[in-house]
């Protein structure tokens, strides 16, 4: 009988790899973090903000409108836990580079963003996919709880994932809206690459209510293709075969890329959610302080 | 000359200033250069392998034509440089390089390539033991010797001695004519064909046999020095070793023995030109041994059958109605010199003179003279300029280099996997 909760050696090396990040990065973010960045929208009233589309109208502060001419919403400290879900992709497009993989990065950011959740009394948890939720293992759920125990679980969940799946971030996402009762923080860590997909599901989230927050990660080899001959390029999902020039092809595939990573930009920020990419081999420390100050501000 | 000969002569003279040269004794095997072009092209136009990448997605990789996925631009340059000297190696041995160093000049200098002439003989068994002691002596101090016994006339054996000594390898050339020097047995434009580089020594050997007494009565017009117009006969008379002169008179006025071929019109000018040759004292046997006919057709040219003059060996080759009646005797062909009589009295002069040496040369025993031999004999000159030089197998260090090339390829190939 299989039990999923206890880490086998090499897991718990992970884990503890894991941990030491999380916990490294996150006493660094909280120098200049004096509260917690991630607002709900309970009942004490924290702070105004610029209205921005998808805002649900009745935060809209009319009287100011009135006063000011201009829409501004009003958001309200939580006082109740914030109930947060890391929907981590764990696709085979994942697995790229072998070394320091788009992969470890996004177990990387779930895990400090999650200590974080924690150590803000909030409640954090895991989801995955590998493999449509057909068989034994196909999802990894690990439900939002507060409490260091279960931070503890959330890693050891993080630590077991594999990018070995075949289901697309978008079937997680579309599983992940019924799991929370109420709504939340849902943080998605994908290269997003079923655009459509998940940007119809991101907007169908943000309907429901929840706070999405997408991580979008590239690695460094994905937005500049390294110069070279003749390259024979397996899709690491598909394995589909295709052989092409990097040198012949690099402005093409310059732009391509270029414009994906606008469309998906633009796309979510219509909804008035937050984007932030993490490209490997950046430190993952400045991009999410960057990210979570501005939060706080602009919350 | 050859294009090979000329490209060593060349590069020999080029390297004179200099301490070594180099000779190719195969120059055409340079056109191999060309083979260059090919590992060039290979390395240009072979579809590079392609490595294999996993990568996230295709979906913003555009397939490439194979087309592009050649080289174009050099790629490595290392294992091209190699590849391109061991075929470079290759070809300069195909090429067959011979260094040509101060003291390798030195060494083809003190041997002798060693043409002997045997001068034709007309009497008895040529094959006196003095003549092959000589023979014997001068092949053993020779590095390479070649005996040459010409059937008639000994200018052929010096010329075909000039073309052996041009393909042998690099040595001093010396060329020996000995044998029973008879007056008009050699003369000295059968030496001209030798380059001045060649040495030359002629040695006379004493005739095995002696020529019976003869007696030759010839016919001229007037004696030469003396004034009269009137027909005189000449009698040689040759006994052993002396050769006497008789003059009388004339009994009558008989023709010259020359048939003339000639238009109504030309007949004159050459029968002029007999008597302006006959008047200089040129003697002509009653009776040449051969039938002298003088056809004289108008054209440019003046032509002998029987003696080998190249000049009107040239003419006869040119003219190929006339090489069907080379037998029937000596022949001027005269045409296209117009007022030229001078012209026609050189060509029917030379006739004569060949008749008349061919004639003598049967009873003549009197040697030439010492003098004379030594004016044709050259002293041993400096190693030629203008030689062959043998292959010395020093094409071996390229192969080496070559072999040495292919292995540095091999590893280089090994290590790019």
């Amino acid at each position: 009988m299989s039990r999923p909760h206890v880490v086998a050696p090499s897991e718990l090396s992970a884990l503890r790899d894991l941990e030491l990040l999380a916990r490294t990065t996150v006493e660094g973010l909280r120098q200049g973090l004096h509260r917690s960045p991630f607002h709900g929208f309970s009942a004490e009233f924290s702070q105004y903000r610029h209205y921005r589309p998808g805002d649900d109208l009745k935060y809209v502060d009319w009287k100011a409108f009135a006063r000011t001419d201009r829409l501004y919403s009003r958001q309200f400290r939580e006082t109740t836990n914030l109930g947060a879900l890391f929907v981590v992709d764990v696709s085979r497009s994942m697995n790229f580079p072998e070394t320091d993989s788009k992969f470890a990065l996004a177990r990387a950011a779930a895990a400090v963003l999650a200590t974080l959740v924690v150590d803000q009394g909030d409640a954090a948890g895991i989801f995955a996919v590998a493999n449509g939720g057909s068989g034994p293992g196909a999802t990894h759920y690990v439900p939002p709880r507060s409490g260091r125990h279960h931070l503890h679980l959330c890693l050891a969940a993080l630590a077991r994932l594999q990018p070995q799946g075949d289901t697309s971030i978008a079937t997680a996402l579309k599983r992940a809206g019924g799991l929370l009762r109420r709504r939340g923080l849902i943080v998605i860590v994908s290269d997003l690459y079923e655009e459509d997909e998940t940007i119809a599901e991101i907007r169908r989230l943000a309907r429901m209510g929840h706070d999405v927050v997408t991580l979008h990660v590239m690695a460094k080899e994905e937005l500049a293709l390294t110069r070279g001959g003749a390259t024979q390029f397996v899709d690491l999902e598909t394995g589909h075969r295709l052989v092409a020039s990097p040198d012949a092809i690099a402005a093409e595939y310059h732009s391509a890329v270029a414009a994906f990573l606008a469309r998906v930009r633009k796309a979510i920020a219509a909804q008035g959610l937050d984007y932030v990419r993490l490209v490997t081999g950046d430190a993952l420390e400045p991009v999410l302080r960057r990210y979570l100050v501005g939060r706080r501000g602009g919350a | 000359m050859p294009w090979s000969r000329c490209c060593a002569a060349t590069w020999l003279a080029a390297g004179a200033a200099h301490s070594v040269s180099v000779l190719w004794l195969q120059p055409l095997a340079w056109v191999g250069l060309a083979a260059l072009a090919i590992p060039l092209l290979i390395h240009l136009l072979m579809r590079q392998q392609s490595r294999q990448l996993l990568f996230p997605s295709l979906r913003f990789i555009r397939a490439t034509q194979h087309s592009a996925l050649r080289r174009h631009a050099l790629s490595d340059w290392l294992l091209l440089a190699v590849r391109v000297g061991i075929l470079a190696a290759a070809v300069a041995a195909l090429a067959a390089p011979v260094w040509v160093s101060q003291s390798r000049r030195d060494r083809w200098s003190v041997r002798v390539a060693r043409a002997i002439v045997v001068a034709p003989h007309r009497g008895a068994d040529p094959e006196v033991p003095v003549l092959q002691r000589l023979i014997a002596d001068e092949q053993a101090s020779s590095f390479v010797s070649e005996v040459f016994r010409p059937p008639r006339h000994l200018g052929d054996g010096v010329r075909d001695a000039e073309l052996w000594l041009r393909r042998q390898p690099p040595a001093s050339h010396d060329v020996v004519i000995v044998g029973d020097l008879r007056a008009g047995a050699m003369t000295g434009s059968d030496l001209d064909v030798l380059p001045a580089s060649t040495s030359v020594r002629v040695i006379p050997l004493p005739a095995s046999d002696k020529v019976a007494s003869a007696r030759l009565t010839t016919l001229a017009e007037r004696v030469p020095g003396e004034a009269g117009a009137a027909a005189f006969e000449l009698e040689l008379t040759v006994a052993e070793d002396t050769t006497a002169i008789a003059r009388r008179p004339a009994p009558t006025q008989p023709p010259p023995p020359v048939t003339v071929r000639a238009s109504e019109q030309n007949t004159p000018r050459v029968n002029a030109a007999l008597r302006a040759v006959f008047a200089e004292g040129i003697v002509l046997p009653r009776q040449p041994r051969r039938p002298v006919v003088i056809e004289f057709d108008g054209g440019k040219h003046a032509a002998t059958s029987h003696r080998p003059d190249p000049f009107f060996q040239e003419v006869l080759e040119r003219l190929p109605e006339m090489r069907g009646r080379e037998d029937n005797g000596v022949w001027v062909v005269a045409t296209g010199m117009g007022g030229d009589d001078q012209a026609v009295v050189q060509a029917v002069d030379r006739v004569v003179r060949a008749v008349t040496a061919e004639d003598l040369q049967d009873l003549e025993a009197a040697a030439i003279p010492r003098s004379t031999l030594a004016q044709w004999s050259r002293p041993s000159r400096a190693l030629a300029t203008d030689l062959t030089p043998a292959n010395e197998g020093d094409a071996r260090v390229l192969w080496a280099i070559a072999l040495v090339l292919l292995g540095v390829e091999t590893l280089l190939r090994a290590r790019r996997g």
